[in-house]
């Protein structure tokens, strides 16, 4: 069966009738008319490669449905086919709208995933751990006083009144808990920053 | 008022779609069937 040399009807009807090798020569015979007019209205390949595929799967369903009765034009038939695709392709992106990265501009380099790496995670845990066995060191009316305000969260009213001193002693206690800290790390050669 | 189109650079009007997608079409064809069953009831399948 020459196939090269029939028609776009004889080709079709061939199809309809279960020939499937006379699809892949309607394709080859259109396919660069299709393609390039999809292309040259979504100017994107990947996109204009799926938005064919679709012009073909809506051809083939048509045919084998037996709703096809444009015989003689079935290139005009499918360009507008591709031309509804294109406009369903096109209301689709206005109603999500997308950004490509490109050389100026690059959406990813404002949107960080603040998500910790598993060795931020590590090195997180370790300084809790060091601080842990830092604050263990300290005298204990600052251990008390550092306690109460970093891990229970209560103000230095509240802690003179736990405590039984003046506010003034409180945050005294405080200002050295801090500076005997920053001594012992200084003394034990801990780290406590990423 | 000028209503031509002009490509850009690269989107030449001989294009051609991938050989991939053209397999897909294929695929699917070979894949697809519907059948009517009354005047208003017609069903579609996908064979594996």
């Amino acid at each position: 069966m020459d196939y090269k040399a029939m028609t776009d009807a004889e080709l079709v009807k061939l199809y309809i009738n279960g020939k499937e090798q006379a699809l892949s020569f309607l394709i080859a015979k259109h396919e660069q008319r299709i393609f390039s007019y999809i292309l040259s209205k979504i100017q994107n390949r990947d996109l204009a490669n799926d938005v064919f595929q679709d012009t073909f799967v809506k051809i083939i369903k048509t045919l084998r449905k037996g709703n096809y009765n444009e015989e003689g034009k079935f290139l005009q038939w499918s360009l507008r086919i591709a031309h509804n695709l294109v406009i369903d392709h096109f209301r689709r992106q206005k109603r999500i709208p997308t950004i490509a990265p490109n050389d100026e501009y690059d959406i990813f380099k404002i949107l960080k995933d603040e998500t910790p790496t598993a060795e931020n995670e590590m090195i997180k845990v370790q300084i809790e751990k060091d601080l842990h066995k830092l604050i263990l060191l300290l005298p204990e009316e600052q251990l008390e006083v550092l306690k109460l305000r970093h891990f229970s969260g209560l103000s230095f009213k509240d802690i003179a009144e736990q405590t039984g001193v003046s506010i003034n002693t409180a945050l005294g206690r405080m200002r050295y808990a801090l500076i005997n800290l920053r001594k012992l790390m200084l003394d034990n050669k801990v780290t406590l920053s990423m | 008022m000028d209503k031509t189109t002009t490509l850009k650079d690269g989107y030449a009007t001989n294009a051609r779609p991938d050989a991939q997608t053209i397999q897909n079409i294929l695929n699917f064809s070979r894949s697809y069937e519907t059948q009517k069953i009354s005047n208003n009831f017609q069903f579609e399948m996908i064979k594996n």
